[in-house]
């Protein structure tokens, strides 16, 4: 039988799920920053100065 | 200069005038881009931190491994793009001498990485990692490819003189990284096609976080 853990006591995610968490977070903050970009930036402005 | 004059200049990025060759160059650069990115991803899982594989306080299996290999083999007399041109003489005719290199390199090892591999563990992780996402989202790709030539030198330099190692194997991840660095893969295909038209904006406006973020895709 499995072991459930009980309230409180801490369970151990694996050092390769972190990693994969970690590599996830990466891709997906760079597609946030992209379209914050996009939102924010209008690129038809870089000649108005 | 004439209106034709214009027309015929090629345009940033993509030169070819036909869809078909737009298309070769895009899917090959994709290609390229992909392929050492997932290079990079393949490598991460037997360095996963906070252990990096190693064994035995840091001393021995996984990054530690290969880190003290290097050390080992720093002192050797190393060649790096060995041609043996006659076969009757022992040792290639054609190389190009590293050995300052390889010492260099062995004694930045011992006396900054391994004492400090705990950290320095998360930073060569943290790089690869940062390769394989910019290189396979086109993101900010050239500063992906200058970070994959940076890894790629120290492990030609550290380990292509190594045993059962295949000079080549790491000559041409610097070379492929060199290509993808002159090219800036996410152009073609990956998030920088959104971003660089932005930064160049940004840029022309006289922004300097512009500028620099031009600089990276």
């Amino acid at each position: 039988l499995k072991a459930i853990p009980r309230a409180g006591e801490e369970v151990e995610v694996s050092p390769e799920i972190v990693a994969l968490l970690v590599l996830i977070g990466g891709a997906v903050a760079a597609v946030v920053f992209t379209i914050v970009v996009v939102v924010a930036v209008d690129p038809s402005d870089a000649n108005a100065r | 200069m004439s209106s034709l004059d214009k027309q015929e200049r090629p345009r940033e990025g993509i030169y070819s005038s036909s869809r078909l060759e737009r298309t070769i160059t895009v899917v090959a650069i994709a290609i390229a881009s992909f392929g050492l990115g997932y290079l990079f991803f393949t490598q991460l899982w037997w360095k996963v931190p906070p252990e990096f594989g190693c064994r035995q306080d840091f001393t021995k299996g996984g990054l530690c491994f290969f880190i003290q290999e290097e050390v080992d083999i720093a002192n050797d007399p190393n060649k790096l793009l060995k041609a043996d041109i006659v076969g009757s003489n022992p040792g290639p005719e054609v190389y190009v001498p590293i050995g300052l290199a390889t010492r260099a390199n062995g004694t930045f090892i011992e006396t900054v990485v391994q004492p400090n591999i705990r950290w320095f563990g998360y930073m060569i992780w943290g790089t690869e990692a940062w390769i394989f996402l910019s290189l396979c989202l086109g993101f900010l790709s050239r500063l992906g490819a200058l970070a994959a030539i940076g890894i790629g030198t120290q492990l030609m330099i550290g380990l292509s003189n190594a045993p059962s190692e295949w000079e080549w194997g790491y000559i041409q991840i610097v070379l492929l990284a060199i290509v993808l660095f002159g090219i800036a893969p996410g152009r073609y295909f990956g998030l920088d096609r959104l971003l660089r038209p932005r930064f160049k904006a940004l840029s022309e406006r006289g922004s300097r976080v512009g500028r620099l973020l031009l600089l990276f895709t």
